[in-house]
């Protein structure tokens, strides 16, 4: 019987799992997700599609707001950002989009260093009203300065080839947010293992603490934002290829209001909570749309009326359940599953 | 042995390739399936959705009961998008994995632009209705048609109607207050063209964003510039918002607005303004001679309450569906979204049983129904009557 977790050398520390278990499920879990174009349709690739975009947006937010504790509403104006510059590069700059996709977090990690050095001295609800603040000036930006932006008429990209595979495709385009969402993944959990992460976590828990332990708080905290705005933006870039239309209206305030839920639902501070609450959030439409359907018709024609109200109502609901009953998130709920399971029947 | 092998191998071979030039997606012997993506979770436009739907209802009931398409039944399949583009696409791909044929409806503004090259590489036979979208059909895409005038081309009536009738002496100074989004720049555009035009004088043009409720100081602007013709750019609540002001301050205004001002609730949320304002629109108005067909199809295939939500939405997605259909009825047994885009193109003329003008696209011109008249309506009495003919801007 498993009685505990017992680390004995830095290396097996450090690495990314211990468990050979966990590697397994992992593999198991790759080799599902590339053999699931060969049995979706269009619509289940074009909601897969959304979710992995997502999930690189909300490990982008995560590191940010769940490890370093910079809570941030401003991921809208990095998303559209990083979504209009790959836009306006390919389509008005001819530029090839293997390099358009790149600036696309380049530009919004640079543009996180504006709302960035002005919010250092702030904390908390102050910081996050900043935030939104920037994401309001982006959008306006992005309306108002129609000589360069398109203004209101939006961005059409026409060329989607990268290195050879276009992004039209949608299968190739799942298989390329697959490969990004896989190099972001490893690339923050790679952070995280580092003096940089490990000063992070130490922000978010105590500043002051960290501070007297000689972490330098100002290059910490802009390098957190420069790298959250660096995925943030790269998850921007990626729904320019995937809509080939980009316009102002998809990056409403209540794009930052979910990411925030995908990763409080998901787990603050968790890669893998992240993924699953991105998910967990994209799907909560579908699933609620699908019960809906079940329901008795006279019911059921009533509330598809009211289906956004009702996506809104659900979305408020599991953040306070969550918040209430599992502060760790979708990943807690997990990790308790797992404890229970290895101490079975010692288990609690 | 190898010879008999190779006839199996190229037996099966041709018929794979029959059965693969023959079968079109959305299309069986007894079926054609068209799709629809139209708001109807949006809180401003769901209940112009439903209008929408009502329209392609009546028409699909009509033409089914006729026999359908040369014997096939016709299937309606609707999706919302909450008037959200990236929804839009998402909804796109879901019909088409659904296995609908053609679409009659792609969302609005910017979720028709967001479909449009989904559309364009699949070849999907679409008719852009709801909310007219140039760039969908300008250049011209093989299988994108769009009925109805621009925004700008209504307002742009109005205004010259107003003009030339409504003044009575009075030097006309013009304003807008309009949505900040590609719908508003339509509207800011038949503003400027009014002022080139007629040399009018004007206020600055003023924006606002989507869902705004309170327009006093907007108002108050506009009455401290002296404007008496004030384009109300909004699409719904907006309007009488707007109006309220205006009769606050007890403005002597003409209001001109986009088709949207003649809807019923809007009409009533007008009626405490006492204003007469005017709308513009290139389908006939209900209640009149070119609706009297469409009303009593109307009557016979939707309940009661679904016939009292009624309006020039129905109208217009009832007269695209049409459209549809009759070009869909021309390509015979062989329905192939190849044929639909062609017969659409061959400049032939389709019927709409008087809501519209006949209908006429061409290789080169996918755009029609672009004449338009102007509506005069009396918030008092909520009557609304047509004071010009369809004419083109």
């Amino acid at each position: 019987m498993r009685t505990g977790n017992h680390i004995e050398s830095y290396p097996r520390h450090i690495s990314l799992s211990d468990n050979p278990v966990v590697w397994f499920w992992l593999v198991a879990l790759m080799a599902a997700m590339i053999v699931l174009p060969a049995f979706s349709g269009l619509f289940v690739l074009g909601l897969a599609i959304r979710i992995l975009i997502a999930a690189v947006g909300a490990i982008g937010l995560n590191l940010l707001t769940g490890s370093t504790g910079q809570i941030s509403l401003g991921q809208s104006g990095f998303l559209a950002a990083g979504c209009y510059t790959t836009g306006l590069l390919i389509a008005d700059y001819n530029w090839p989009p293997e390099l358009a996709l790149p600036m696309s977090g380049i530009v919004a990690a640079a543009l996180s260093f504006l709302v960035g050095i002005p919010s250092l001295r702030l904390k908390g609800l102050y910081l996050a009203i900043t935030t939104l603040a920037f994401s309001f000036i982006i959008t306006q930006f992005l309306l108002f300065a129609e000589p360069i932006t398109h203004g209101p008429y939006g961005v059409r990209i026409e060329d989607t080839v990268l290195f050879g595979f276009d992004l039209a495709e949608p299968t190739t385009m799942y298989y390329f947010c697959l490969g990004i969402l896989v190099l972001v993944t490893l690339g923050v959990l790679n952070i995280m293992r580092t003096r940089v992460g490990r000063a992070f976590n130490a922000i978010r828990d105590q500043d002051i603490a960290a501070r007297a332990m000689g972490i330098n708080l100002t290059t910490y905290k802009l390098t957190a934002f420069a790298a959250s705005s660096f995925i943030v933006g790269l998850a921007g870039g990626l729904m320019a290829f995937q809509f080939r239309f980009i316009n102002v209206d998809i990056f409403s305030v209540t794009l930052a209001i979910e990411a925030l839920a995908m990763i409080i639902v998901g787990g603050l501070g968790s890669v893998a909570g992240a993924i699953i609450g991105a998910a967990f959030i994209i799907l909560l439409p579908e699933f609620v749309g699908d019960a809906i359907g079940l329901l008795p018709a006279g019911i059921s024609d009533v509330l598809a009326r009211g289906a956004l109200e009702i996506k809104g109502l659900l979305i408020g609901l599991v953040i306070i359940l969550t918040l209430r009953l599992e502060p760790d998130g979708l990943i807690g709920v997990w990790r308790n599953l797992k404890r229970y399971w290895s101490r079975w029947p010692l288990s609690v | 042995m190898k010879m008999l092998f190779r006839k199996a191998l190229l037996a099966a071979g041709v018929s794979l390739f029959a059965t693969g030039a023959m079968a079109e997606q959305g299309v069986t012997d007894t079926e054609v399936v068209f799709g629809n993506i139209v708001p109807l979770t949006h809180p401003v436009t769901a209940s112009l959705a439903y209008q929408v739907i009502y329209g392609n209802t009546v028409a699909a009931a009509e033409w089914n009961e006729k026999g359908g398409i040369n014997g096939r039944k016709i299937v309606i399949k609707d999706e919302d998008d909450a008037y959200v583009p990236a929804n839009t696409v998402q909804a796109l791909q879901k019909l088409i994995d659904e296995g609908v044929f053609a679409m009659l409806t792609t969302g609005a503004g910017a979720g028709v632009a967001a479909t449009l090259p989904i559309l364009e590489e699949q070849a999907i036979p679409t008719m852009v209705n709801f909310s007219p979208y140039e760039p969908a059909v300008n250049p011209v895409k093989p299988s994108i048609f769009m009925i109805g005038a621009s925004y700008e081309d209504l307002l742009f009536g109005e205004i010259k109607y107003i003009v030339e009738n409504k003044m009575d002496g009075k030097t006309p100074k013009i304003g807008v207050i309009r949505q900040d989004d590609d719908f508003g720049k339509q509207v800011e555009t038949a503003f400027s063209r009014a002022i080139k035009d007629f040399g009018l004088d004007y206020a600055d043009p003023l924006t606002f964003k989507r869902g705004q409720k309170d327009f006093g100081a907007e108002i108050l602007k506009m009455r401290a510039a002296g404007v008496n013709i004030l384009i109300a750019g909004g699409v719904t609540s907006e309007i009488p918002a707007m109006a309220k002001e205006a009769a606050k301050f007890k403005m002597d205004l003409q209001i001109a607005t986009v088709p949207t001002g003649q809807l019923t609730p809007i009409v009533k949320l007008m009626q405490p303004t006492g204003f007469t304002y005017f709308s513009g629109d290139y389908v006939s108005p209900l209640g009149s001679k070119g609706a009297e067909h469409f009303e009593a199809m109307a009557n016979k295939y939707l309940k009661e309450d679904e016939v009292k939500g009624l309006s020039r939405y129905s109208l217009t997605a009832y007269a695209a569906s049409l459209i549809m259909f009759q070009a869909a009825e021309a390509c015979g047994k062989d329905l192939t979204r190849a044929c639909i885009s062609e017969k659409l193109a061959s400049g032939e003329k389709f019927e709409t049983n008087g809501v519209t003008q006949p209908i006429s696209f061409s290789a080169d011109k996918h755009i029609a129904a672009t004449a338009t008249l102007v509506v005069e309506i009396d918030s008092k009495t909520g009557a609304s009557k047509a004071v010009t003919e369809l004419m083109d801007f």
